[in-house]
């Protein structure tokens, strides 16, 4: 990269100190959105929270959450356990709050892969056009022809159980719309002329890519990695529900609303706190992400088909 | 114009090849042993040998993938390993079922959520607009095999109003709960879109103009307004039919709703991969044809989409 | 060869003596007011339509090959007969054969048969129906068990349209525990030649009190009253069942009246179910054991100090307390109270100090202070398969787990799914990656030589697949003699003195971490009559009837 000759042309000025006030103007725009939307502030601090949960929840959690208990088993909340003991006599409270390390995991990683993955995807294929473009979005015309939920459970019911797949499966589900997106904006950017300056001059198209037109596509990216979040946590505590995420004693939430589904009757609280988790963090993300793309939402507007 | 919808619809073609060709790949190469499957705990290995040369497990895979899109084309789909009843027929009797639900939640969603939506933006900023928001925030962000627990709890264990599975009976009472969780969602999506298209379109010329004309409210909202405003909301419908069929799964499993939805969870439950192949397929069939009339009705409604 | 004629009556007495003595265990104490026959107020009313909840979905009911278990059975129960019938008590009576005698060399087997059944289809039942009912079993393209085939059966011979004689190579002990298993149970011969071997299952024609109006396998079973039944009119207009697999589920369809009969009610809700005026809990003991079996195969569970210690380390009382709320019963011997011969043992008490210092003596000690024991380095960690689909397998896994770890032993827990778990646990020999999984065994048909050597036998071949149910590979050649032994026994007497001996060494060798029989709860609808629940957990419906 250090090899790669700075462009000197005249009108077109891509050096440091230029892209890092823009860096900066976003920034002050993102402060802006914050500032102007009670709803968004409240959906950040939410998602904040649980994230801070997920990172502190193993130390703060008053149990051991596979501490199995058996005389205390199904007894509702109280001072001792808050949210109450599950069928094996565990904290409840103390699971979750494991339990949220795995569903915040499972969906940034799903989620990080899939913008990983699809940008990638997308971006080149818009960049290069042509065969490779042709490729790449068969492939994720693939993708979408399959109802995400249906593409995840096929997916996860041939891989070995376990955290890593129901990663691979979220994954899979979230990569095509975001390699749509990535590859819309970079369709949209690269005929400007600063770019086709680059391209003469012999910047490489790898550079071109990663300093010229991606961060313009990140504003759309960002927003819409948001809102997949929740999907994804939502995609993921579904197949724990139905048995085909994680292996017990993992607290993962869908699977800890699954096994507590059998003691519904005498027990309801072990069904309705990991859901509430579930809901909340999703409500959190997902009002959080409707505020950036409200903000945001001419770029958007103008990208998203 | 008509080139565009000739290229979209041809171009289904090689994707339902691709996606049947991943479905049986993904499923080729699932673990365990597809000949045991069926044999019952305890199986000689003169059965499993008997059990693979039937199914044709020992030819190569390009020989086992013609002979899988042969038989597709011929409008078979195998046999369940378990029952043994053709995969096509199983999913025809189970499909009307799954149709009623579909339709019911479709159908739910709009009359509900179209009416909040109205509302909401005819009373923009009253404490009934925020109570929709919230309600279609919360609604949007619950997963509905939670929902449909919570509705469990509460409509059949504790008040017993509702029964808490649903049968196949066209009674009203077995289809109230499944329906309500797998619509929630779909609801909350149609108010708020319905309440956005509406404020836009509220203050658009034309309806100042049907106003000004000194037509009533009334007619001004149902004639001018809410027909524009619907728009979006026909394409969202097509589009959602996706995550209503993933739906499906959920609340049908939950609900012991015997439709395809059911049958696919059991399918995988009970490893009978002819039978979770065949219905991956039918689902991704179904909602690649819909989403296909969906642009193309949409192509209409509005030439802009005609991108390329 | 002169056969010793043994009437019907004589026989039915006798059979009564020889495993009624042993069947007192089966009513302990725990065993609640409701007894397990419903008092019937009156003469059985006619009429009405009992729906019932099942537990497993039913996806075919062929005999030689039931998809649905155990719910199956119990509905194959209604559909048609057996030629020898075994009652909730565990007593033999007859069904479609009227009566049989048995050769004095204990290799040839009469039956006499009923000339007045007539299967749903109007095919009449002849002899020509019990050996068409072998050879469907021995189809190859069935791919029947070698029990439902019944292998030791080597010659089918039917003199006349009602006498139909069996013979086997060797004398064999439990040959009349074999014909009452469910697998024994003959449909129409006409449906073979109908459908193909493999679909028959879809299509179930019998003789019994209930023949099938609608069969949509998974999904629900319409069965409606067998008017020209030869026992009887049965007393119900239609049974209708659905498959619920969510045990709650189940318990509050009861509740609601939208089922009249709950199989496998979840025992936290047994108190509130109880105190419901318009429900009544069945509560039967069952012949189910539950352990987990040891892969030999996998070091160290080849050292019986290992077995020994991991027997010692389960609280199996807090177990059976708590998972199954008191309705269950620790295992004291390889074979459940109730069982010819059953003899009790002994249990291996929970004393995790005991267990600590068998691994020690075994050289397992953790000298890293990391809580897991180890060995030349390597910390003990093992895996345990199991299948979600069998009650409270989850919550017992997880007890392992945990009582377990408080001996140091570091248990990973995997869930397989039922169909595949035979493929799994029972590979070709060295294919096996668990070290220790959850099998038990429903002895179906009641007999106790059949369950011991399903699973403790040593397999014949020392490599492929295990024989049976053997998949840990267990082996004492000791065991195998006594086996043999008692095989050949045909006198009942010297069977059970034989089989105690097999008891005692199994128990000791530990092949199993033993566990537990946990009862069946059954919830019936206060003005449902007739239902009852065999020990070997089915339900018995037939003689169901319903006060509207």
């Amino acid at each position: 990269m250090n090899n790669t000759p700075e462009p000197q042309l005249a009108g077109l000025e891509i050096n440091k100190s230029e892209s890092g006030s823009r860096l900066e103007a976003r920034l002050a725009e993102y402060y802006a959105i914050f500032r102007g939307n009670k709803l968004t502030s409240l959906g950040a601090s939410i998602t904040l929270i649980f994230f801070v949960l997920a990172v502190l929840g193993p130390a703060i959690a008053p149990f051991d959450p596979d501490l199995v208990e058996l005389r205390d088993r199904l007894q509702g909340p109280s001072l001792q356990h808050i949210l109450g003991t599950d069928e094996m006599g565990r904290d409840v409270a103390s699971r979750l709050l494991h339990g949220a390390r795995i569903s915040t995991g499972v969906a940034l990683l799903s989620v990080g892969l899939a913008v990983l993955f699809g940008v990638a995807l997308g971006a080149t294929a818009g960049y290069f056009g042509g065969t490779w473009d042709m490729i790449a979005m068969r492939l994720v015309d693939i993708l979408l022809a399959f109802p995400s939920l249906i593409l995840a459970i096929a997916l996860i019911s041939v891989l070995e159980p376990g955290v890593t797949s129901l990663i691979i499966a979220v994954s899979v589900t979230r990569l095509p719309t975001l390699a749509r997106l990535a590859r819309g904006s970079i369709l949209a950017t690269k005929e400007f002329d600063y770019v086709l300056a680059a391209r003469c001059v012999g910047v490489s198209d790898r550079l071109i890519l990663l300093k010229h037109l991606l961060p313009n596509a990140m504003s759309p990216l960002v927003v819409q990695a948001t809102l997949s979040t929740g999907g994804a946590i939502i995609h993921a505590a579904t197949l724990g529900f139905l048995g085909l995420g994680v292996q017990a004693p993992t607290p993962e939430w869908g699977a800890m609303l699954s096994r507590g589904r059998t003691y519904t009757t005498i027990a309801p609280h072990v069904v309705i706190f990991p859901g509430l988790a579930i809901a909340l963090f999703v409500f959190g993300l997902n009002t959080f992400g409707d505020g950036l793309r409200d903000s945001l939402d001419p770029m958007l507007r103008r990208l998203a088909r | 114009m008509d080139k565009y919808i000739l290229r979209r619809s041809i171009i289904v073609f090689p994707t339902a090849l691709a996606v049947v060709t991943l479905v049986f790949l993904i499923l080729h190469f699932a673990p365990g042993d597809p000949a045991r499957i069926g044999l019952g705990q305890v199986a000689s290995s003169e059965d499993i040998e008997r059990a693979r040369a039937q199914l044709g497990l020992d030819d190569p895979l390009l020989i086992q993938y013609v002979r899988f899109l042969t038989r597709m084309v011929t409008g078979d789909l195998g046999t369940s390993f378990i029952t043994h009843e053709p995969v096509v027929g199983l999913i025809l009797s189970r499909l009307p079922v799954t149709l009623q639900l579909t339709f019911m939640a479709m159908l739910l969603s709009t009359i509900v959520g179209v009416s909040a939506g109205v509302i909401s933006a005819v009373r923009r900023n009253t404490a009934y607009d925020y109570l929709t928001l919230t309600a279609a925030v919360i609604g949007y962000c619950t997963p509905n095999f939670w929902l449909a627990l919570l509705l469990i709890i509460i409509f059949s264990v504790n008040l017993r109003w509702l029964p808490s599975i649903g049968k196949q009976a066209l009674d009203l009472k077995y289809v109230i709960l499944p329906t309500l969780s797998l619509s929630a969602p779909l609801i909350a999506i149609i108010a708020r879109l319905t309440r956005a298209g509406m404020l836009e379109v509220i203050n658009s010329d034309y309806v100042r103009t049907a106003r000004a004309k000194g037509l009533a409210e009334r007619a001004v909202i149902s004639r001018h307004a809410l027909r524009n405003a619907l728009i979006p909301v026909v394409t969202v419908l097509g589009l959602q039919l996706g995550s209503l069929l993933g739906g499906t799964v959920v609340v049908e499993t939950i609900f012991s709703w015997p439709g395809i939805g059911w049958l696919l969870f059991s399918g995988i439950s009970q490893r009978d991969y002819p039978v979770v192949q065949g219905v991956v397929l039918f689902y991704s069939v179904v909602f690649m044809f819909v989403t296909l009339a969906v642009d193309i009705g949409y192509s209409y409604l509005d030439p802009r989409v005609r991108y390329e | 060869m002169t056969n010793r004629r043994i009437s019907r009556r004589t026989f039915v007495k006798a059979v009564g003596v020889a495993t009624g003595g042993l069947m007192l265990a089966s009513c302990a104490p725990a065993a609640p007011p409701a007894p397990a026959a419903a008092p019937a107020p009156d003469e059985p009313a006619e009429g009405g339509t009992l729906t019932v909840a099942v537990r497993s979905p039913i996806g075919g009911l062929d005999p030689a090959k039931i998809v649905g278990y155990p719910s199956g059975p119990a509905i194959l129960y209604l559909i048609s007969n057996k030629l020898v019938r075994v009652g909730t008590d565990l007593k033999l009576y007859p069904d479609l054969a009227e009566s049989w005698e048995s050769s004095d060399d204990g290799r040839e087997w009469t039956f006499k048969l009923r000339d007045d059944v007539t299967f749903h289809d109007g095919t009449p039942f002849t002899s020509e129906a019990v050996r068409a009912h072998f050879e469907h079993a021995r189809n190859p393209e069935v791919a029947a068990t070698s029990s439902t085939r019944f292998d030791q059966i080597t010659s089918i011979e039917t003199p006349d349209d009602y006498t139909v004689i069996l013979r086997t190579d060797e004398p064999f002990g439990p040959f009349l525990n074999y014909m009452t298993a469910f697998m024994r149970v003959t449909m129409s011969p006409a449906s073979y030649e109908k459908y193909d071997a493999k679909e028959v299952g879809l299509h179930p024609i019998g003789a019994g009190p209930y023949k099938v109006v609608e069969f949509k396998p998974n999904v629900s079973l319409t069965l409606e009253r067998n008017e020209d039944y030869h026992g009887g009119r049965p007393a119900l207009d239609r049974i209708i069942v659905i498959p619920v697999p969510e045990a709650s589920a189940r318990a509050n369809l009861l509740r609601t009246g939208e089922v009249d009969v709950a199989e496998d009610i979840p025992v936290e809700e047994m108190a509130d179910l109880e105190a419901d005026p318009n429900i009544r809990v069945i509560r039967q003991k069952s012949l189910n054991h539950v352990g987990a079996s040891f892969n030999f195969d996998h070091p160290p569970f080849d050292d019986i100090r290992v077995r020994h210690a991991f027997n010692y380390a389960i609280d199996k009382v807090t177990l059976v307390d708590t998972v199954f709320g008191g309705a269950a019963t620790i295992m004291d011997s390889p074979l459940a109270p109730g069982m010819i011969g059953y003899k009790s043992i002994g249990t291996y008490s929970y004393d995790p100090e005991k267990a600590k210092a068998l691994l020690k003596e075994a050289g397992w000690e953790d000298t890293d202070g990391d809580g897991i024991v180890d060995k030349d380095g390597e910390p003990f960690r093992t895996t345990y398969a199991y299948y979600e689909e069998f009650l409270r397998s989850a919550e017992v896994a997880q007890v392992l787990q945990s009582d377990l770890k408080k001996v140091g032993v570091d248990l990973e827990l995997r869930a397989v799914e039922l169909a595949s778990y035979g493929a799994s646990i029972l590979p070709e020999r060295g294919e096996n990656p668990f070290g220790m999984w959850l099998w038990k065994f429903n002895p179906s048909a009641g007999s106790s030589t059949r369950y011991l050597t399903f699973d403790f036998r040593s397999n014949p071949e020392p490599t492929g697949l295990p024989y049976e149910g053997n998949a840990g590979w267990y082996s004492n050649p000791e065991l195998d003699a006594l086996f043999a032994e008692a095989w050949l026994e045909v006198d009942q007497e010297k069977r059970a003195e034989k089989l105690g001996e097999i008891q005692e060494v199994i128990w000791h060798d530990a092949p199993w971490l033993w566990l537990y029989m946990s009862d069946l709860l059954v919830g019936v609808r206060e003005n449902v009559h007739g239902v009852d629940v065999y020990p070997m957990s089915f339900l018995h419906l037939s003689e169901a009837w319903k006060e509207e």
